[in-house]
């Protein structure tokens, strides 16, 4: 049986309860990567909960410089300067958030002034709970200023002349921006270089992290964003997750290196596999 | 039960969504369209309002104090104010044409103003960025000089291959490194919408 037939099986097996894409393509490949994925999440997570040992995380440096950044901040009496990025609740934003969260709590150990920006609204009450939790956990409730959580406009540029006006008006001596971010990411990053902040950013934009690697002085590269919760926390569920994450690379690792050698020996299963299904 | 709440809700309607992108279900894509999809709708409305309210208060109370710089908060309550009487009082709403005239008139320009501010931004990053600190702040160097050549009539003019070569530094070691990039952030995207699908990152919820 070759491959289309066996799609044509497939299709007329499984299409009456199987969504299909505008190539009529059925997502199997998705559905066998997403099934992988869990069951693999769900076997680190179930190991994280016992005591055997999970590897270990490599050192970030961008990480390592938050609270150098803050310490910073503490010495000098000027503020942090916490922005969330230009998306709404997305994944990179709740990557954000764990980072806000774990700068929260530092700031409020230091007894230090952070600003706290977003861009959408929507982003505001969950970014201000997260700011307002780690005051309450840090027993000083009454020390949380809701003004300092921010929103300032959705408007993109209305948004980074707002960053620029507060980073040289407060004077900010650490500017954190971890999140997604478009054209804008310069301003952001050369105001802060301006006022002499220190300066630490990660984006999921790839087109934006080289303009933050010469203006920022760390930069977290690529995933780097994502695994900063699980780094930060040392938590050994989070950091269960990242094993899942790194087992789902080499799955398509594997699967490139596959195709590299079929493709060199004539044939299309594996692209098929991959286009078809 | 304010941790545990959320999350329950998170999961469910998580869940939901992904179960209506990969199965053909059509009472389950009518609700999602129907009910999911109008609840993100009606809650963003509230988050604007909530969102506004936080701006108001902010800069109202800068202007009672007199803090630094508070003729700039009287001109954002201002420029506030007028827009959202003309925006609910005219006939036509945001439609109305002097909403629009005036929106027009004012809003771009700022817009293109602060976008037009990044030409030196960029020369200025770029003039940090390709100093020969390091073996590869030069290899940098190299290939942004090799690429930028390649991009002008005057570099095929010095030496005839240098377009190709610019175009194979772009497609063949560019273009590998962004994709294992991008791979790397899909992951990275993937698992941390697990995360908090699960619950497993809850920093940014309320204690119990």
């Amino acid at each position: 049986m070759d491959i289309a037939s066996l799609r044509e099986g497939l299709a007329s097996a499984l299409g009456g309860w199987l969504a299909t894409d505008a190539n009529n393509r059925l997502g199997l490949t998705t559905v066998v990567f997403v099934i992988y994925y869990a069951s693999c999440n769900a076997y680190w997570i179930f190991k994280a909960r016992g005591n055997s040992p999970l590897r270990k995380l490599r050192r970030i440096a961008g990480l390592d410089a938050i609270d150098e950044a803050i310490g910073r901040c503490t010495e000098m009496g000027r503020p942090v300067l916490y922005n969330l990025g230009m998306d709404g609740l997305s994944s990179s934003t709740f990557a954000s958030l764990a980072i806000l969260s774990y700068v929260a709590i530092r700031v409020v150990r230091y007894d230090t002034r952070m600003i706290t920006v977003t861009r959408y609204a929507s982003v505001l009450p969950v970014a201000e709970n997260t700011v307002r939790q780690s005051y309450v956990e840090g027993g000083k409730p009454d020390g949380f200023r809701i003004e300092d959580v921010r929103f300032l406009t959705s408007d993109q540029f209305g948004f980074a002349s707002g960053i620029l006006g507060i980073t040289v008006r407060e004077s900010v001596a650490a500017n954190l921006m971890f999140g997604y971010y478009y054209a804008e990411s310069l301003i952001f990053a050369e105001a802060g270089f301006e006022s002499g902040a220190i300066q630490i950013a990660g984006t999921n934009n790839n087109s934006q992290t080289p303009f933050f690697i010469p203006a920022c002085d760390y930069c977290l590269l690529g995933e780097e964003l994502f695994a900063a919760s699980a780094y930060l926390s040392k938590d050994r569920i989070r950091t269960a997750t990242l094993v899942a994450q790194d087992l789902g690379k080499l799955f398509i690792a594997v699967l490139m290196g596959l195709g590299v050698i079929f493709t060199t020996f004539g044939s299309n299963v594996i692209q098929n596999l991959m286009t078809l299904f | 039960m304010r941790r545990t709440l959320p999350v329950a809700l998170t999961f469910i309607v998580g869940v939901t969504a992904m179960i209506n992108t990969y199965f053909v279900n059509p009472s389950l894509a009518a609700f999602c369209t129907r009910y999911l999809a109008r609840t993100s709708t009606v809650s963003s409305a509230w988050a604007v309002g909530l969102g506004t309210l936080n701006l108001m208060r902010i800069h109202i109370r800068r202007i009672n104090r007199r803090q630094d710089n508070w003729q700039y908060s009287v001109s954002l309550v201002v420029t506030y104010v007028i827009f959202l009487f003309l925006g609910v009082f005219l006939v036509g709403h945001q439609n109305n044409h002097f909403f629009q005239a005036f929106f027009n008139s004012i809003q771009p320009h700022l817009s293109s103003t602060m976008f037009s501010v990044l030409c030196f931004y960029i020369a200025s990053a770029a003039f940090r960025a390709f100093r020969m600190r390091s073996m590869e702040a030069t290899m940098m160097l190299l290939s942004a000089f090799i690429i930028m050549l390649g991009n002008v009539p005057i570099g095929a003019a010095i030496f005839p291959p240098m377009p190709q070569i610019s175009d194979w530094i772009m497609n063949q070691i560019n273009t590998s490194s962004l994709r294992a990039m991008s791979i790397g952030l899909s992951m990275g995207g993937i698992a941390q919408t697990m995360r908090n699908l699960v619950g497993i990152e809850r920093g940014h919820l309320a204690a119990e």
